[in-house]
C-alpha cells in the first residue's frame, strides 16, 4: 500500500521520471495510432511491432548491453524492413495485403524468439532484462533510457501537432493532396517512420507481442465520443497517457508483474466502457432512449384512450372512469397499463381511485394534445398524401408521438385550422 | 507553333497510361479550351476517372504529358480544383461538412497557417451555394448520398480555381438539385471558369455541355456536341468495338511487355 502511495505521490525522482516517460510513450502511441487506425492499417501495426523484437535483440547483440539508443534504432529499422516487405510482397505478389501482414509478422517474430534463445544461451552479464521485451516492464526503464524515449515520443507529439492539417488532408483524401501539390510521399515517410518510432518506444512499456493495443485502442474508444479529428485525437492521447500511467503504478507496486497485460486490461476498459457509456451513440444511452420512447408510447396511448370519454362531458374533469372501461376500448397488457397509470398518476396527469381514474387540469390538455396531433396527422395523410381514409390509422398512431411543437404548428398553418378529421371527430383545440 | 493560344486552358500530350501494364488510356491527345463546360462521357471503366486523375497530376503518364494553362502542372496547382467520385472517400472520417469544405482553403504553400476570416466566409459562402448550411457541423458519413456528392462541389468551390475537374458529380442527386448544380455551373462558366465534368448520362450531355471528349480508352472523337455524338462514334465507344485494344493489353500484361520502351518515357515537355 504505502508503494502505491508513493507513487501517486512521486515522492521519489525516478517515480517522476517513470510517470513521464510512460505517460509522454501513451500518449504518443495513441496519438499516432489514430492515424493508423484511420488508415485502416491496425494490422499493419501489429506486424510492425512483433517486427520490431529481432531488432531489439541485434541492437543488444551489437551493443553487447541494454543501450537504449541500440535498442531503438534496431527495433526501428527492422519494423520499417517490415513495413517496406508487406508492401513489396503486396504489390509483387499475388498475396492479399493482410496475408502478407501475416507472413511477415510470424517470420519476423520467429526470428525474434530465436535470437533471443540464443542471447539468454550466451550467459551474457546484461542480458536479463530483454525478456521485458516480450510483455513489458514500465518501471524497468532507466532514468537514463527514459530520456530517450521520452524525448522520442515528444518528437512525435509535435509532429502530429505541426503537421495536423496535411495529415488530415492526406489520410482523408490522398488524391486530393496529390491534386493539390502536397509532397504526399514525404508525408507518407514521415507518418509511416512516426508510427515505427512510436512502436519501437512504446514496446519497452508495453513489449512487443500487445503493443498494437497501445496503438489502436485508444483510437477505437475515442471514435466513440466525437466525430472531429482534433477532439479524437486529443481523447486518444488522454486513454494512451493514462493507461502508460497506469502500467507504470502496477509495474512498480509489483515488480515481478508483467506490465503489458496490465496496460491492456485498462485501455480495453476503456474501449468497453465507451462502446457502453458514450453520448448517443454508447449502448446504454440507446437503450435508455428506446426505454423513454416506449414509456412515452405507453402514457400517451393511455391519455388518449382516457381523453374518448371526456371528450362529449360538459365538465371532463369530473367524470370519473373506469379501469375496466378503459381496457375494453383499447389493449393494454395488465402489466403496462399499471406501469402506465402509476407514471401518469407521478406526473399529476391523473388522480387515481380504486378502481376508476379521473383527468387533472394538466392531465386533460396533455390528453387533448395527443389526440389533437394524431387527428392532424390523419387530415394530412388524407389531404396531402391522398391516402384512403381507412388506411391513415395505424400510421398517425405513431406519427402523434414523434410530433414536435413546431412541426404541430406548421402543420396548422399547411391545413389550414381543420375542424374536424378525415373520420369526422373534432379536433380539440 | 512558337506562340501558344492562351485559351487553351487543357492540353494532354499523347498520354498513356497503365496500371500494372495494362494501358487503360491509350495515346489520348486533345487541347481543351479556357471557359467551356466540357463533358468527358464514356462507358465503365472506360478510363474517365483515370484521365481526370493524369490531367490533374494525382496519376503520372507512362508517357505523354500535361499541360494547363500552356505550363507544366506543378505550376498551376493553385488554379486546379477537384471533386472525385463518390465511392473513393472515407465516409467514416471523423470530419464535419465545414471540415470537409475548410480541407478547400489550404494548398501546398499555406499549410501551417490558421484559417484566416475571409477562409471561414469562403467556406460558409460555398457551403452556402450548394444548400448544405443546415447540415454544416454534422458528421459526413451521416448525409445521404446526394449530400455526399454536394459536400465535395463546396470544396472545389472553396479552392476558388479557374479549372474544375469534377468526377460524375450528378452520380445519386435528384433531378431538383441536379438542376441547381448545373445553373452553380452555368454562373462559374459566365466567370470565366472552365469545368470539366465526367459524366454517364448520354440524355443530358447535349442539354449540359458546349464540348464532349467520348472516351474508351482512346479518345473516339473530341468537340462540339453535334459532331461528336453520332450513331457510328456511340456505336464504337459503348458497342464493344475494342476488341483489338485491348486483347493487345491483355498480351502486354502476360508477357509483361513495357508500355513503353526507355527512350519515350522521359521525353522533356518543352519542344
Ligand atoms: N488502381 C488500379 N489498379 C488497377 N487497375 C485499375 C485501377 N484503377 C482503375 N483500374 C482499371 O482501369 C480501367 C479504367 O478505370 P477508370 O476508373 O478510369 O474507369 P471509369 O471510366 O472512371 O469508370 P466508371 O464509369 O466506372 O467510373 C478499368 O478497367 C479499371 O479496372
Ligand atoms: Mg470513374
Amino acid at each position: 500500500m504505502n508503494e502505491v502511495l508513493d507513487f501517486l505521490l512521486l515522492r521519489e525522482p525516478n517515480i517522476l521520471y517513470v510517470v513521464i516517460g510512460t505517460i509522454l510513450i501513451g500518449a504518443s502511441a495513441g496519438l499516432i495510432g489514430t492515424f493508423a487506425f484511420l488508415k485502416k492499417s491496425s494490422l499493419l501495426g501489429d506486424a510492425i511491432s512483433h517486427a520490431a523484437l529481432p531488432g531489439v535483440c541485434i541492437g543488444f547483440l551489437f551493443a553487447q548491453e541494454k543501450d537504449p539508443v541500440f535498442l531503438l534504432l534496431g527495433s526501428f529499422i527492422s519494423g520499417w524492413i517490415a513495413t517496406y516487405l508487406v508492401e513489396w510482397i503486396t504489390i509483387h505478389s499475388k498475396l492479399k495485403k493482410d496475408t502478407a501482414i501475416a507472413v511477415i509478422l510470424s517470420f519476423f517474430f520467429g526470428i525474434g524468439i530465436f535470437l533471443l534463445t540464443i542471447i539468454q544461451g550466451s550467459g551474457m552479464a546484461a542480458q536479463s532484462g530483454l525478456n521485458t521485451f516480450l510483455v513489458g516492464k514500465a518501471a524497468a526503464i532507466q532514468t537514463s533510457d527514459l530520456l530517450v524515449f521520452g524525448g522520442v515520443a515528444l518528437l512525435i507529439i509535435l509532429f502530429v501537432v505541426i503537421y495536423y492539417q496535411p495529415l488530415k488532408i492526406l489520410v482523408f483524401n490522398r488524391d486530393y493532396a496529390l491534386s493539390i501539390g502536397l509532397p504526399v510521399k514525404t508525408m507518407e515517410f514521415l507518418l509511416n517512420s512516426a508510427i515505427v518510432m512510436a512502436i519501437a518506444v512504446g514496446i519497452q512499456a508495453v513489449g512487443v507481442i500487445l503493443m498494437a493495443a497501445l496503438l489502436i485502442t485508444p483510437a477505437a474508444a475515442a471514435r466513440f465520443w466525437s466525430y472531429r479529428l482534433s477532439k479524437l485525437l486529443i481523447i486518444a492521447a488522454g486513454i494512451g497517457g493514462f493507461s502508460g500511467w497506469f502500467g507504470a503504478l502496477v509495474s512498480y507496486t509489483a515488480p515481478n508483474m508483467p506490465t503489458g497485460p496490465w496496460i491492456v486490461t485498462v485501455l480495453s476498459v476503456f474501449a468497453m466502457g465507451s462502446a457502453f457509456l458514450a453520448p448517443k451513440s454508447g449502448m446504454i444511452s440507446r437503450i435508455k432512449m428506446g426505454r423513454e420512447n416506449a414509456n412515452k408510447i405507453l402514457v400517451e396511448n393511455i391519455l388518449k384512450t382516457i381523453y374518448l370519454f371526456c371528450e362529449k362531458e360538459a365538465n371532463p374533469l369530473t367524470r370519473s372512469i373506469l379501469y375496466t372501461d378503459i381496457l375494453e376500448q383499447r389493449f393494454f397488457t395488465p402489466n403496462n397499463f399499471s406501469k402506465g397509470l402509476r407514471w401518469l398518476d407521478k406526473k399529476h396527469m391523473i388522480i387515481l381511485d380504486k378502481n376508476s381514474l379521473k383527468l387533472t387540469e394538466q392531465g386533460y390538455e396533455e390528453s387533448k394534445r395527443v389526440v389533437r396531433l394524431h387527428r392532424l396527422w390523419e387530415v394530412y395523410l388524407y389531404e396531402k398524401m391522398n391516402l384512403a381514409a381507412d388506411h391513415i390509422h395505424p400510421n398517425a398512431e405513431t406519427m402523434e408521438h414523434v410530433l414536435t411543437p413546431d412541426l404541430e404548428k406548421l402543420l396548422l398553418k399547411e391545413l389550414d385550422h381543420p375542424m374536424s378529421d378525415p373520420h369526422q371527430s373534432k379536433i380539440p383545440k | 507553333m512558337t506562340v501558344k493560344n492562351p485559351s487553351i486552358a487543357v492540353e494532354a500530350h499523347n498520354i498513356t497510361v497503365a496500371y500494372d501494364r495494362q494501358p487503360v488510356l491509350w495515346e489520348v491527345d486533345f487541347e481543351m479550351p479556357a471557359g467551356k463546360l466540357i463533358g468527358i462521357i464514356g462507358p465503365n471503366g472506360s478510363g474517365k476517372t483515370t484521365l481526370v486523375k493524369t490531367l490533374m497530376g494525382v496519376l503520372t503518364p507512362d508517357s505523354g504529358y500535361v499541360e494547363i494553362f500552356n505550363e507544366p502542372l506543378h505550376e498551376v496547382r493553385s488554379k486546379i480544383a477537384y471533386v472525385p467520385q463518390r465511392e473513393s472517400v472515407d465516409w467514416d472520417f471523423p470530419a464535419s461538412v465545414y471540415d470537409v469544405v475548410m480541407m478547400g482553403r489550404f494548398s501546398a504553400k499555406k499549410l501551417f497557417q490558421r484559417p484566416s476570416k475571409q477562409d471561414k466566409l469562403v467556406v460558409r459562402q460555398s457551403i452556402e451555394k450548394v444548400g448544405l448550411t443546415p447540415f454544416i457541423r454534422r458528421q459526413i458519413g451521416q448525409l445521404s448520398g446526394g449530400q455526399q456528392q454536394r459536400v465535395f462541389l463546396a470544396r472545389s468551390l472553396a479552392q476558388e480555381a479557374d479549372i474544375y475537374f469534377m468526377d460524375e458529380p450528378f452520380v445519386g442527386v435528384d433531378a431538383a438539385t441536379e438542376t441547381a448544380i448545373l445553373t452553380l455551373m452555368l454562373t462559374m462558366k459566365d466567370q470565366g471558369k472552365t469545368l470539366i465534368i465526367v459524366h454517364h448520362d448520354l440524355q443530358t450531355v447535349s442539354e449540359y455541355f458546349d464540348e464532349v471528349l467520348l472516351l474508351n480508352t482512346r479518345v473516339i472523337d473530341y468537340g462540339p456536341v453535334e459532331t461528336v455524338l453520332t450513331d457510328a462514334n456511340l456505336k464504337a465507344a459503348y458497342g464493344g468495338q475494342l476488341n483489338v485494344l485491348s486483347k493487345v493489353g491483355e498480351l502486354m500484361k502476360q508477357s509483361e511487355f513495357p508500355v513503353r520502351e526507355k527512350e519515350f518515357k522521359n521525353r522533356t515537355v518543352k519542344k
